[in-house]
């Protein structure tokens, strides 16, 4: 400031403290003049009184007018006055620190980030630093987020010496890939995505075809960077494509928008930011943070993993708890129930999208209890099977979800429709419907089985009851969408599919025996048909990597039965017949004919199926089933290949609902049925209809053709109703 | 009231007194709006136009200009022909004064949530609605001040004194502060940058702050508590006292609001000296309300009216205590930026001039439509309460949530290092936000209890009074 | 003498109170807004690229500066946090400052070096998917709206003549450079410009 303005500035505070001064003073001497009692004047009824003011009050003037008058003096306050005392602003400090992180680690000779790791001082300050500027990317563990890399995991974009770390701090780095999305055709992208899905274990129903010409794209287009796409390059970035580890998320949808639409991923550089030291000291924090997850995998057991990883397998978790050819154990499976939709959760051990912050009791509540950790969990989640698991096999699935990738896909909210989205109903729903008595392993008492048999039984029990959880498909459900006990394994309908009944009266009247029933669990594949839809899903994620003495136990307790489950007394079985002289005759040739140019044309003018194009309908066990529901639907709907197997990949179906009337399909239908199925009662042309509409309502009609195609865009939503 | 209203002209303040009660409702609900959004954020329902950023200078100038200034606008050409003993200076200029602000505040409440804002806190309003406010003050100038001209009685009444220091310091304030060269229509630049803009924009903010929320409600304050409780006005000469330390000292203490920024040190430690200074004329003018109130106290045992007052009074000491704590370094240091703020905002906001409007309002309404008595004295007393527990709850949570996170973000290691994150210090004080929002309920679930008590006195007939005491 | 008059006469009660309520502005505000050359001089302040000044304007619209300030004060654990302090030079080209007054988000003055451009769009977005506890309000109408830049010629210009030494090139390209970009890419240029041109001051 110059002279003229500081003078100017001091001159005005002087007289205006000076006129506040006088008014004060005035009063204060003229004091005595007052007096509570007399009015100065009236205002509309208000009289004014002349009360002394207390005395306390000038004296506190007084002494505030001296401490400031000593302020400005000792401190800057008047103009360029620097005050007598020094006193600079930055000197303040709300606390005194007795040390620096530069003192603390000057005298350390191992400056290794391996060292610096094993110093608590430094990785504490490590850790505060990077709570502050680098938390809100990596999250407060450093286990990373969508976009954002886990910096624990040992697996590096830009290679994981100490020097490389540094250099990503203090330089940072620049990841970019170009959109391919003006180049490449829709089609080529999402094929090139259903290669790189293929590259990992998931869940991924492409057909081969596509996959194959996915991979001839991509070489052409993606290899001089991506290799193959199993290989990483360190210098620009390039991640491994065939491991778990997704920074841009790993579903085929995510996979394709980054090839749509590229990357420009950026980490900032920090050495203008940050001390040397400090970085270090970040650095030191997120080395202990990996050695941390490193020592935590490495101390558990690798047996009791491979047996957590079978039960997984059994309980077939990956199956929901993957979206549609999503990441596998990362969630976001939608199930829609009539009151809304939930999804299924990420279960990989990401600590803020996953069960990271869950202990073994946690989990424990939550699979035994449906007590999640941040509220009920809704009964989608098959808890009330579950509760049979032992402890050791519970500590073993505890021990393989710990093993397994953390993904940070994030949960998707839940749709449910108040009231039931307000999780602390759910408490009532559990008081009320489930059972929780201990499962009881005592012999059937409706027959009588060898001692080998009744283990196999006791067994099959466990599995099927618990962690198979198949009464969650498999049997009806009330209106509160609890399963009924007594109607244990008598079907009920689920995405547009009946789940059949599967009770021991049925299985026993459709002539299912422990060969076949055992072939078609752990294969797909059985001389009474083939699985599809959700059950193939079933053999591919679950029973076929069982072994084959468990399978055969689950069968053996499927036959067999138990309480409410029990085969009557002189339950006769069908004998179908095949095609005999009849089928032949005038009156059933016109019928026979439409076979012959529809379903013959594929599964055999005999319908004893032909490999590989098509199952036998002949003892098939859709075909003998009591409820016609899946044969009608399947002419409706038509049949996705399930992909079971290179060897026995059975050709889609075509849909028939646009070909044959409803009356002429309830003819084919009972056609079929009477011979290939050895049921006698008709299906009529009004059940047809009914079938036909509700599919139609519920968008699972299907096409005229069904093609590879038709993978693309399938329905990814399991529909309760 | 008194015999006589007919020689005044009592309907243009029977205008500004509904829209000061509406405002209030509409402006406070707005802040519990507010308060609701910082807990749980998704009642921002992603939209543009009621977001948190647009939406709180709507809450802020909805109370400052709609609830107050309506109030103020009121009760001063009331009390001004009252302490007179004339009539308006001009009939159709007050007309043109109360139409021409509530265009002012529908224009607010259309073009905040557009997002036309200038960003000087208390002055968003885009620079073709300022110079709306700066016409209309005007007219309120020359309306006022040529009321007291023409006065028949010899002494101007002290109330007045405050009112024309409103009137005279808000004009210069808002001028300087909104100096801006425009752009279009709807968007200007202030011509004072950074550092320099700053001291203007505090010296205005704090100002509007003194001007508005302080001395022009000492002025209605010093009206309406002797008429309540039936008392003379204590001290005479602690008002003269009082008066000139507030007009002097209250300018400067803007500066405290850049302790430790960029601006100069001289200017900061000016601004915390006459911070310091100005708690004794605060406290004296409180003293001298007080006093006034408590010469009643037979009153003051049954009358929530007076009660309310004296909480008014209470809270002001609270308020004007806080301020220059605030303003001292170590505190300033700890304090600054965080809810403890906005807690002592509000805690002068609700409690002294809430108290002070409301009840203003449970005196005046029902005289000014020649009522004697309120239909339901039950339905004030849980006004009272619910009113007192809504700023405690507010007060006291926004307290932690303000230290709280205060000492967090300066707290640090023995080695220097910070001890929390940013995020660690948000994740503490929410439940205390939750608080504030429980407290700032209560409050406006109050002013409805008020506003339909009100609305019964004055549309019953007398007799139709719901209780007997 | 004083007190007499005040009280009888409305002239003198104008009077006297604009002089004593001046007092405050003749010492504070005058004095420092004369100094606006020496300010200048030891500024490392550069001025803001039209398309940050349409960025500028969208924080400004948002309100953003209602829950973030702009002002590291210059106390030790605070420069810790948010990096170097404001000096008085550095907001010359602010018109007006955005320094705020209420943290309910944290200090913005060096965000520009911090963060990616895609996180900035994330958060933006979706707050709560990068920072679980975060309280801001999404803000997905950004990347929808875009910017005709029809506006930002005159801003550039009345910048210009309130002393931001702007070249008419700059000015003239300035719609450009703006035209066509969304409002939000526009808030994350700016935002991703914050502290940059005070980084080479070496004193934190």
């Amino acid at each position: 400031m110059t002279v003229f303005w500081n003078t100017w500035v001091i001159v005005f505070i002087f007289i205006f403290l000076a006129f506040m001064a006088l008014v004060v003073i005035k009063y204060w001497r003229t004091e005595h003049t007052a007096d509570k009692d007399k009015t100065i004047e009236s205002f509309d009824g208000i009289d004014e009184n002349d009360a002394p003011p207390p005395r306390i009050f000038y004296l506190a003037y007084l002494i505030a007018f001296i401490i400031s008058a000593g302020f400005l003096v000792l401190y800057p306050g008047l103009g360029n006055w620097a005050g007598l005392m020094g006193w600079k602003q930055i000197d303040d400090a709300l606390s005194s620190p007795t040390t620096d992180l530069d003192m603390q680690i000057a005298p350390l000779s191992d400056l290794s980030l391996g060292g610096l790791a094993a110093n608590p001082q430094v990785t504490k300050s490590g850790e505060l630093l990077f709570q502050n500027h680098c938390a809100a990317c990596h999250r407060a563990n450093a286990q990373g987020q969508k976009h954002f890399p886990n910096l624990t995991d040992n697996e590096w974009l830009y290679g994981g010496t100490e020097k490389d770390i540094i250099h990503s701090i203090e330089k940072g780095r620049h990841g970019a890939m170009p959109g391919w999305k003006d180049i490449l055709s829709e089609d080529q992208i999402l094929k090139m995505s259903y290669y790189i899905g293929s590259l990992q274990r998931r869940n991924l129903n492409a057909p081969q075809v596509k996959i194959d010409l996915g991979k001839e794209i991509f070489v052409q287009y993606c290899s001089s960077c991506h290799g193959d796409g199993t290989v990483a390059n360190i210098e620009i970035g390039a991640p491994v494509l065939s491991d778990d580890i997704w920074l841009h998320g790993g579903s085929i949808e995510e996979i394709k928008h980054t090839i749509e639409f590229g990357l420009n991923n950026l980490m900032p550089a920090f050495a203008e930011q940050l001390s040397r030291n400090e970085i270090l000291a970040i650095g030191a924090y997120i080395t202990e943070q990996r050695l941390r997850y490193d020592a935590k995998l490495a101390a558990l057991d690798t047996q009791s993993v491979a047996r957590g990883e079978y039960l997984a397998n059994a309980g077939d978790c990956v199956a929901c708890h993957s979206s549609e050819s999503g990441e596998r154990f990362a969630g976001g499976l939608p199930f829609k129930t009539p009151f809304g939709t939930i999804y299924s959760t990420n279960i990989t051990p990401h600590f803020s999208e996953g069960i990271g912050d869950n202990d073994y009791a946690e989990f424990k509540a939550a699979l035994f209890d449906g007590k999640g950790k941040h509220g009920y969990l809704y009964p989608a989640m098959p808890y009330t099977s579950y509760q049979y698991l032992t402890e050791q096999d519970t500590q073993d699935l505890w021990n393989y979800l710990q093993s397994i990738t953390a993904v940070p896909r994030q949960n998707d909210p839940n749709e449910m429709m108040f009231p039931s989205n307000i999780r602390q109903g759910l408490l009532g729903w559990n008081l009320v419907f489930m059972d929780t008595e201990p499962l009881s392993y005592a012999a059937p008492e409706h027959v009588e089985l060898n001692e080998h048999e009744l283990k196999q039984w006791q067994q099959g029990k466990y599995w099927v009851m618990g962690l198979g959880h198949c009464s969650e498909c498999h049997t009806p459900r009330n209106l509160a969408q609890a399963l009924i006990p007594e109607k244990i394994f008598q079907g009920n309908i689920i995405d547009g599919w009946n789940a059949p009944n599967i009770s021991a009266q049925e299985l026993h009247e459709d002539r299912w025996d422990l060969e076949s029933l055992t072939d078609f669990l752990h294969t797909g594949h059985s001389d009474k048909g083939s699985a599809f839809a959700g059950m193939a899903d079933v053999v591919k994620n679950s029973t076929s990597l069982m072994t084959r003495d468990d399978i055969e136990a689950i069968s053996r307790y499927l036959l067999v039965g138990d309480v409410y489950n029990t085969i009557p007394d002189g339950q006769k079985q069908l004998s179908p017949t095949g095609f005999v002289a009849e089928s032949y005759s005038a009156e059933q040739f016109e019928t026979f004919a439409m076979y012959a140019d529809t379903c013959g044309a594929c599964h055999g003018e005999d319908g004893k199926g032909r490999d590989p194009i098509a199952p036998t309908l002949l003892n098939n066990g859709i075909i003998m089933h009591s409820d016609p529901f899946n044969t009608i639907a399947v002419t409706i709907r038509g049949l996705a290949p399930t992909y079971l197997d290179e060897e026995r990949n059975f050709m889609p179906m075509t849909s028939f609902q646009n070909v044959l009337t409803d009356s002429e399909l309830a003819k084919l239908i009972s056609f079929v049925r009477l011979y290939l199925g050895g049921r006698e009662e008709p299906v009529t042309a009004a059940q047809v209809k009914a079938v036909r509409q509700q599919l139609e309502k519920a968008g699972f009609a299907g096409n005229l053709h069904t093609t590879p195609d038709m993978y693309d865009h399938k329905d990814t939503d399991i529909n309760i109703d | 009231m008194s015999p006589g209203m007919e020689l005044y002209d009592v309907k243009v303040v029977r205008y500004f007194i509904v829209a000061a009660v509406a405002w209030s409702i509409a402006g406070m609900f707005i802040g519990v709006v507010l308060a609701a959004q910082l807990y749980w954020p998704v009642l921002n329902f992603d939209s543009e136009y009621i977001q948190f950023g647009r939406l709180r200078p709507l809450h802020t100038s909805g109370v400052i200009y709609g609830f107050v200034v309506n109030m103020l606008m009121g009760t001063s050409l009331y009390i001004v022909q009252r302490t007179g003993q004339t009539k308006l200076f001009n009939q159709s200029l007050s007309w043109m004064v109360f139409w021409g602000w509530q265009l002012v505040l529908f224009l607010a409440l259309v073009t905040l949530p557009m997002g036309y804002t200038t960003s000087k806190e208390y002055a968003e309003l885009e620079w073709p609605i300022d110079l709306l406010i700066v016409l209309v003050w005007v007219l309120y100038a020359v309306l006022f001040f040529g009321t007291i001209a023409k006065r028949k009685v010899n002494h101007i009444f002290v109330a007045n004194w405050f009112f024309g220091a409103f009137i005279i310091v808000v004009a210069l304030i808002f001028i300087l502060n909104n100096l801006a060269m425009p752009v279009s229509l709807m968007k200007s630049y202030s011509v004072f940058a950074g550092a320099q803009d700053a001291i203007v924009q505090w010296w205005w903010g704090h100002n509007a702050v003194g001007f508005l929320l302080t001395a022009g409600i000492i002025g209605m304050n010093y009206y309406f508590i002797p008429k309540l409780s039936e008392r003379p006005i204590y001290s005479y000469r602690l008002s003269v006292i009082h008066f000139w330390g507030l007009v002097g000292f209250y300018t400067w203490a803007g500066t405290h609001h850049l302790v430790y920024s960029s601006v100069p040190v001289w200017v900061q430690n000016i601004g915390i000296v006459m911070s310091l200074i100005l708690w004794l004329p605060s406290w004296a003018g409180a003293f001298n309300s007080a006093m006034t109130l408590l010469q009643n106290k037979e009153k003051l045992k049954t009358d929530y009216i007076m009660w309310f007052f004296m909480s008014a009074i209470l809270y002001y000491c609270l308020a004007t205590f806080e301020g220059p704590l605030l303003a001292i370094r170590w505190f300033n240091m700890v304090a600054h930026n965080t809810e403890w703020i906005i807690g002592h905002v509000h805690s002068a906001a609700l409690g002294w001039v809430g108290m002070s409007g409301i009840a203003t309002f449970y005196y005046f309404i029902p005289r000014l439509w020649g009522k004697t008595q309120l239909w339901s004295n039950r339905m004030l007393k849980w006004h009272f309460w619910l009113a007192h527990v809504g700023v405690a709850l507010y007060a006291i949570a926004l307290w932690v949530a303000g230290i709280g996170e205060g000492y967090m973000w300066l707290a640090q290691q023995e080695n220097g290092s910070l001890v929390y994150s940013f995020v660690e210090a948000m994740d503490f004080k929410a439940p205390w936000l939750f608080v504030r929002f429980f407290g700032g309920a209560c409050f406006v679930t109050g002013l409805l209890l008020m506003a339909f008590n009100l609305y019964k006195t004055v549309s019953l007939e007398q007799e139709g009074v719901a209780d007997a005491n | 003498m004083l007190t007499k008059d005040f009280t009888h006469s409305v002239v003198i009660l104008i009077i006297s109170t604009i002089v004593v309520a001046s007092f405050s502005v003749l010492v504070l505000v005058v004095p420092n807004l004369v100094r606006t050359d020496e300010i200048r001089a030891t500024s490392l302040a550069k001025p803001l690229t039209a398309l940050e000044v349409a960025g500028r304007d969208v924080y400004i619209s948002e309100g953003c500066h209602v829950c973030h300030t702009q002002m590291v004060r210059g106390i030790e654990p605070e420069i810790k946090r948010d990096g170097r302090a404001n000096k008085e030079g550095d907001d010359i080209y602010e018109f007006p400052n955005l320094w705020g007054s209420k943290r309910t988000g944290p200090d913005l003055t060096n965000l520009g070096r911090k963060y990616s451009a895609q996180w900035q769009r994330l958060h933006l977005i979706d707050p709560r998917q990068v920072v679980p506890t975060s309280l801001m309000p999404a803000y997905p109408w950004l990347f929808k709206q875009v910017l005709s830049g029809d506006d930002i010629e005159n801003k550039m210009r009345v910048l210009q003549g309130l002393g931001v030494p702007y070249t008419e090139s700059e000015i003239e390209r300035s719609r450009l450079a703006v035209k066509g970009v969304t409002k939000g890419e526009a808030l994350i240029h700016y935002l991703q410009s914050l502290g940059n041109d005070t980084a080479s001051d070496q004193e934190r």
